[in-house]
């Protein structure tokens, strides 16, 4: 009996593995017949609405205007770019990442910028590296039930780690570079300017005031959903994410106080096929033009300190590109979390699984 | 006589030939899988285990952080005390059905067999985010511990709730080698033993169950294993509080791209999988052959 079950489940894995193959053969075929001298670009990205928002805006008016074939791919991997790089064979061009994965491996795995065709004057400060420039802007930012606070709501991140006065449900970030860190920082009394070199002892002993009302959204998706259903009353949010589960009805607001800016980046994989197209593209993507049409087609909000992107009442309580709320924010330093990824993962894993 | 002497030696060659042809024939069958094993298993395996041993540079350091890492040693023990407790679950869940499933009509039979496959025919994310919206506060699990005098209970990001979501997605691996091996007991047997004066409970006990023994093996090991693994279901409806072993082998590959790392614990996870398997075979074999030899 066990040795028919054994068999038969050999049998269907090899059925499963044969399909594998078949499938995998197919494309390889057509990918191996595009010679690399042709104009060609491969754009990766996240995918759904952002990366859609992120073709009609950028990709396929550049592509017209230059007369280039391109391809897109999804999602953004960075374990894919090392091992690319790693095996000499590299199929993408032009990476949409997170800011620290360039800074950290700029030159090894990333492609120096050439700044020679990209205007690096039209970003905030702070927010180019050799490597990457920035191409969209959104910022974690503490957003509460209307409902349940009334007419007492609270105002910064302090009040997130306050439970006598503001008792209820948390929300926060469930990795390390999430942002939960630097709020407890913040709620703990440091500076917005002076919370690098992050102090884990003092962030963790923050946390753990609230761990008991503290739970964790690990995917942005998850954090949309779990506001819809107002799981929590208070939370430590991406504003595209709060803003698209306001738009459906969630009863939220959000307090810009010490917001932390974020912004996504463009980086060129070291070895990428077609270089020179990749810096062509990346100067057209964070243009003032391109950058206020991808602004109007998504919730996140342009870069480029040009740009006018026409928004709606509710989109412009979210736009993260406003004055006040730059004014009220703070950028994650990307250049820190980039040298520090890996004691920090670890002491946040302790820390969680602890 | 004399015509047939000559024949023999030439059909026994036909026959030999026959043979041999087969064979070779039934490799030729099998080379597709086991190029395909070679080529998506054996060799991102011996790739993997390699990088254990050799990033960033040669030596035994990324195995020694594995065993001198409390937190790593934590979750992994969590990982295996979990993946016991769903198998046991799924197992205890599993066992009444697979057996309705041998005594209702075809009829029956058959939709029985549908709600198992169900799942199969569903996306993963999908049957997530429903057990989202099932585990969640005020959702239909909590008001009913609620109704039963329990108190609202908090699922969404609990062990608990991590558990139900595993249990569901794996039932169908215990069931169907469950039914497999009922369908296949001699129902004749019970009705002997019944008509020699046995109670219900020793039929059960020293008949049915040591026949139905290999499938619950099978199962048990099956679920046991791919719990073992489970990525998507902890990362959604747990929280980093109950991070199961494969999240963080996704954190060392993805964020930190620490290959070596990675590498290392997923071959201590391969070994923990591997001593376990070896363990079952032995414990399995004797358990089912106990069972026949009873009938001798």
């Amino acid at each position: 009996m066990l040795v028919t079950s054994r068999g038969r489940l050999l049998t269907a894995a090899g059925a499963a593995l044969a399909l594998l193959t078949a499938a995998c053969g197919g494309s390889d075929g057509s990918e191996g017949s595009a010679a690399s001298a042709e104009k060609k670009l491969t754009f990766t990205s996240y995918g759904s609405g952002y990366q859609q928002a992120q073709a009609e805006s950028w990709l396929t008016p550049w592509a017209k205007r230059e007369g280039v074939t391109t391809v897109q791919d999804q999602p953004t991997d960075y374990a894919k770019i090392k091992t690319m790089v790693d095996a000499g064979r590299v199929t993408w061009d032009v990476v949409d990442t997170e800011p620290y994965f360039p800074v950290g491996v700029c030159g090894t795995y990333a492609e120096k910028l050439d700044f020679s065709k990209i205007d690096k004057s039209k970003f905030p400060s702070g927010t180019v590296s050799d490597c990457a420039v920035p191409d969209a802007m959104y910022s974690l930012v503490l957003v509460y039930n209307k409902d349940k606070y009334g007419a007492n709501p609270p105002t910064s991140t302090a009040d997130f780690f306050d439970t006598a006065k503001f008792p209820g449900k948390r929300l926060a970030p469930g990795f390390a570079s999430g942002g939960a860190i630097e709020a407890a920082l913040l709620g703990d009394g440091v500076a917005k300017d002076q919370l690098y070199p992050l102090d884990y002892d003092r962030a963790f002993r923050k946390l753990d005031a609230v761990k008991k009302d503290l739970t964790f959204w690990d995917t942005s998706a998850q954090s949309q959903q779990a506001l819809e259903s107002k799981q929590a009353d208070m939370a430590l949010i991406w504003s595209g994410r709060a803003y698209m589960a306001v738009k459906n009805g969630a009863p939220y607001k959000a307090a810009w106080n010490d917001n932390m800016l974020a912004y996504a980046v463009l980086m060129v994989p070291k070895g990428a096929p077609h270089k020179d197209l990749a810096m062509s593209f990346i100067a057209y993507a964070t243009g003032a033009e391109p950058q206020a049409a991808f602004a109007e087609k998504q919730p996140y909000a342009p870069i480029n300190v040009d740009a006018k992107p026409q928004l709606d009442d509710l989109a412009q309580e979210w736009n993260t590109a406003r004055d006040d709320i730059q004014q009220a924010g703070y950028f994650q330093d990307a250049a820190w979390w980039g040298a520090n990824m890996d004691e920090a993962t670890k002491r946040w894993t302790a820390w969680t699984t602890g | 006589m004399t015509a047939t002497t000559p024949l023999t030696p030439v059909a026994g060659t036909v026959a030999a030939a026959a043979r041999r042809g087969r064979r070779p024939r039934g490799l030729l069958l099998l080379a597709p899988a086991l190029v395909m094993l070679l080529v998506f298993f054996a060799y991102p395996v011996a790739d993997i285990v390699w990088r254990a041993f050799s990033e960033p540079h040669l030596g035994l350091q990324n195995l020694r952080d594995v065993f001198a890492d409390p937190v790593t040693l934590r979750v992994l023990t969590r990982t295996v005390v979990t993946a016991f407790g769903v198998a046991t679950l799924t197992l205890v869940l599993a066992y009444p059905y697979a057996h309705l499933m041998t005594v209702v009509s075809p009829r029956w039979r058959a939709v029985l067999m549908a709600l198992v496959l169900l799942p199969f025919w569903t996306s993963l994310m999908a049957r997530n985010f429903a057990w989202i919206v099932l585990l969640q506060d005020g959702g239909p699990l909590a008001k009913l511990t609620g109704l039963l005098g329990l108190g609202e209970k908090p699922l969404l990001g609990t062990a608990v709730g991590v558990a139900l979501g595993m249990v569901q997605v794996l039932l169908p691996y215990m069931v169907l080698p469950l039914y497999s091996a009922m369908s296949g007991i001699d129902r004749r047997l019970l009705s002997a033993a019944a008509s020699l004066g046995a109670p219900r409970r020793t039929v059960f006990g020293r008949i049915y169950l040591p026949l139905s023994m290999p499938g619950v093996v099978a199962g048990y090991t099956l679920v046991f294993v791919l719990a073992l693994g489970f990525y998507i279901t902890p990362r959604l409806l747990g929280s980093p509080q109950q991070s199961l072993i494969a999240q963080v082998i996704g954190t060392k590959v993805e964020k930190l791209l620490d290959f070596g790392g990675a590498g290392a614990l997923s071959l201590v996870l391969l070994a923990l999988t591997g001593l376990l398997l070896l363990a079952v075979s032995r414990v399995a074999r004797p358990a089912s052959m106990l069972g026949l030899k009873e009938e001798d």
